[in-house]
C-alpha cells in the first residue's frame, strides 16, 4: 500500500492560498475549506491527510515527522529554528518582519536598554545581539502595536504587510529585517522515504509558482 | 516541594519495561560490532572544558553542560563520545590502525522540544587508516548492525563534503558566504542558495539549484559526475561510486542510497558522511561520517571514519515496526509450606535451567500464593508441601 502524505496546515489564510496550489497539483481538498471543527482530515483518494495546527507549531510536527509536508510563514520559520527541509518559496503571504515605533524614535539614544514588545523573541534575540544592542524583550501574543502606545515597550518587532495598523496607530517602520512569504518545508527524512510521492509533487508545485 | 518529583527538561527515567527493550538493542549491537572486530572503550562523562574549544571539533559554548570544579576549572559533560575517543587515540594508543566501538551517554545543555538533553548512542569509529574499502567496512557494518537488531525497511543514505566543497571551491567563495551556503545546504533552502549565490559566477546559481533535489539511488552519482569542475569534485564522486560498487558485490545496495547536497551535522566531517533512515521515525537513527581532520589538534594526522546510532530513535522505528522485544512475563510463581523452602529453591532453578522464567514467592499458604500470582501477573502458581507439588 502507498504511504499517506501529511500535510501540516494553520487555518486561515495560509490554507486556502495552499489549497488552491494543491487544486492544480491534481490534490481533491477543497473539503478542508469547509467550515468544520475537525482537526484530521483525509481527501477523496484517501492518499493525504490534512491535521490543522496552530501557525507556530507548523515546523514542529513537520520536524518530528508526524506531518511530512508543511506550509507555514518564513518568520514563523525564523522564529522557530527547526531542523527542515525548506525548499520553495511559494510567494504568497508576502510581508516584512520589521522594527517600529513612533516617528521620531532615535534607535541609538537607548544604548544601554531598549524595551522591545514582539512575537518574535528569539528573532529580536539574535538581531539585536548581532548589532550588540542592549534589549529588554517583552513577549507578547497579539496586538503587539499597543506596546508603544500604553507605553509597554520602546518599539515593537512585528511583520508589516500594508502598513495600515501602524499608520492607524500613529506609528511608522524603523528599520525593515527581513522579506518573508509562505514556504513549503518537508520533514528531512519523508522526503527521501517517501521520495516517489513526494518529489514529483515538488516539482509540480515548483512549476506552478513560476508560471505565476 | 513539587520540583522534588520532577525532571530537569530533556531527561527522562528509563522504567523497567522500555529498560528492558533498550538493553536487548544495545546488548545486540554490542555484540555486533564485537563480532566485526570492534574493542570497546569507555571514557568519562566529564571531561575538561578545553578538549571541545579548538580545531574543527569545536562546540558552542551554550550547546555544552558545564559544570565548575572545585579549583575553578571549566568542565563539561561530553557532548559527544568521538572527540573523546579521538583524544584516547592521540595520547594512550599506540600507533596503527584500530577499531574501536561504544555504548554510553552524552548531552546537550540546549533545551529543544523532543529531543532529549541526555541520550544514548552506540557507535564505532576505525582510525588510523583510510580509503575505500575502509569507507565500505563502516557502511556494512551500519547496515548489519541495523539488520541485527531486526530493524527492516531503512536505508543509509551517502553523502560527501568534498562535493560541495570544491564547488565552493571552483567559484573562490568567500569565507563568510561560505558559512550561510553550507547551513542552506543542509536545509535545502534553494530560495538562500539563489539569491545568495545570484551575484556570483552563473555557473555557481545554477548548480545549486540542482544540488537540493539531487538525491535518490545510484543515478543520482551519474548526473553528479556530470557536474563536477574539479578534482574534489570529481573524487568525492568517485570515492561514493567505489563505496557503492563494493557493497552492490556483497548483495546489500537496496539499503544504499544517496544524497549530494548531504554535508552532515558535525562540522568536522572531511569526506563520506552517512545517515540511517527508516519510514517509521521523522529523524535519523544512525548519523556519522568521514573526519580525517579531528585528530590535527592534537597535533597528530590520523584518517578516521565513524558512525552513531540513537538508541532511543533506534527503539522507537523498532516499537513502530512493531519489532521491539518486549520484557518476558513470568511463567511460573513457586509457594511453600515453611519447612519447604529449599526444596521450592531447587525447584525454581530447574525450571530456570529449563530456560523458564520463574521465582520463589514467600507465600507459605495458599491463599497468599493465590494473591501473589495475581500481583506478580504469572502464567501459573505451584505450591509445594508434604501433599507433593499442587497448581494454584
Amino acid at each position: 500500500m502507498q504511504d499517506k502524505i501529511k500535510f501540516a496546515l494553520a487555518k486561515g489564510r495560509l490554507a486556502e492560498k495552499s489549497v488552491d496550489i494543491l487544486e492544480k497539483c491534481g490534490i481533491d481538498c477543497r473539503c478542508i475549506l469547509e467550515p468544520s471543527r475537525k482537526l484530521v482530515m483525509s481527501d477523496v483518494s484517501g492518499k493525504y491527510e490534512f491535521i490543522f495546527v496552530k501557525p507556530s507549531d507548523v515546523p514542529i510536527y513537520v520536524e518530528h515527522g508526524v506531518a511530512d509536508i508543511g506550509v507555514v510563514g518564513k518568520d514563523t520559520l525564523l522564529e522557530e529554528d527547526r531542523d527542515v527541509y525548506e525548499l520553495i518559496d511559494l510567494g504568497f503571504a508576502k510581508c516584512r518582519l520589521c522594527l517600529a515605533g513612533y516617528k521620531n524614535t532615535d534607535l541609538s539614544n537607548y544604548k544601554n536598554s531598549l524595551k522591545v514588545a514582539t512575537k518574535y523573541a528569539h528573532i529580536a534575540k539574535d538581531y539585536f545581539d548581532s548589532k550588540g544592542q542592549n534589549v529588554e524583550i517583552i513577549p507578547l501574543h497579539g496586538s503587539i502595536e499597543l506596546g508603544p502606545i500604553v507605553g509597554l515597550s520602546d518599539i515593537i518587532l512585528d511583520i508589516v504587510e500594508s502598513g495600515k495598523t501602524l499608520q492607524e496607530n500613529d506609528l511608522c517602520v524603523l528599520e525593515e529585517i527581513v522579506n518573508c512569504s509562505a514556504r513549503l518545508i518537508v520533514n528531512k527524512v519523508s522526503l527521501k522515504t517517501k521520495a516517489e510521492e513526494i518529489k514529483p509533487l515538488v516539482t509540480k508545485i515548483e512549476q506552478i509558482i513560476k508560471s505565476q | 516541594m513539587i520540583k522534588k518529583f520532577k525532571l530537569p527538561s530533556g531527561i527522562q527515567d528509563h522504567l523497567p519495561l522500555d529498560c528492558y527493550s533498550r538493553r536487548v538493542v544495545e546488548n545486540k549491537l554490542l555484540d555486533c560490532f564485537k563480532y566485526y572486530g570492534y574493542s570497546e572503550i569507555q571514557t568519562p562523562v566529564l571531561e575538561r572544558y578545553e578538549l571541545f574549544d579548538s580545531g574543527v571539533g569545536r562546540v558552542e559554548l551554550n550547546k555544552l553542560f558545564k559544570v565548575t570544579d572545585v579549583d575553578g576549572d571549566l568542565l563539561v559533560l561530553r557532548p559527544d563520545i568521538t572527540m573523546p575517543i579521538s583524544r584516547i587515540v592521540c595520547t594512550k594508543l599506540s600507533e596503527g590502525s584500530k577499531r574501536l566501538c561504544y555504548l554510553g551517554k552524552s548531552f546537550s545543555a540546549l533545551e529543544n522540544e523532543g529531543k532529549l538533553r541526555e541520550f544514548t548512542q552506540a557507535g564505532v569509529e576505525i582510525m588510523g587508516t583510510q580509503g575505500n574499502d575502509v569507507d565500505i567496512e563502516i557502511v556494512m557494518l551500519a547496515i548489519k548492525s541495523l539488520i541485527a537488531v531486526g530493524l527492516e525497511d531503512f536505508q543509509i543514505e551517502l553523502g560527501h563534503v568534498g562535493f560541495f566543497k570544491g564547488l565552493l571551491n571552483a567559484f573562490n567563495v568567500g569565507e563568510e558566504d561560505r558559512e550561510v551556503l553550507i547551513n542552506s545546504i543542509e536545509s535545502k533552502n534553494g530560495i538562500k542558495l539563489y539569491t545568495l549565490s545570484h551575484d556570483m559566477d552563473k555557473l555557481l546559481p545554477d548548480t545549486l539549484a540542482k544540488l537540493p533535489m539531487l538525491f535518490g539511488g545510484e543515478e543520482v552519482l551519474d548526473s553528479a559526475q556530470k557536474m563536477c569542475l574539479n578534482d574534489e569534485m570529481k573524487n568525492a564522486v568517485s570515492n561514493l561510486k567505489a563505496v557503492y560498487e563494493g557493497i552492490k558485490k556483497l548483495g546489500y545496495d537496496k539499503y544504499v542510497c544517496f544524497d549530494m547536497s548531504s554535508v552532515g551535522k558535525m562540522k568536522y566531517y572531511s569526506g563520506m558522511v552517512m545517515r540511517g533512515i527508516n519510514k517509521n521515525l521523522g529523524r535519523p537513527i544512525l548519523s556519522g561520517g568521514r573526519y580525517d581532520g579531528l585528530c590535527d589538534s592534537f597535533g597528530k594526522h590520523v584518517p578516521a571514519v565513524g558512525f552513531a546510532i540513537g538508541i532511543g530513535y533506534l527503539v522507537t522505528a523498532l516499537d513502530n515496526q512493531d519489532k521491539l522485544q518486549k520484557m518476558p512475563e513470568i511463567e511460573v510463581v513457586v509457594g511453600y509450606a515453611p519447612e519447604f523452602m529449599d526444596k521450592a529453591e531447587k525447584y525454581v532453578d530447574k525450571l530456570r535451567a529449563k530456560g523458564i522464567n520463574a521465582i520463589c514467592s514467600f507465600a507459605t499458604d495458599k491463599a497468599t500464593l493465590k494473591k501473589s500470582k495475581k500481583a506478580i501477573g504469572a502464567n501459573r502458581a505451584v505450591y509445594l508441601s508434604k501433599d507433593g507439588e499442587e497448581e494454584i
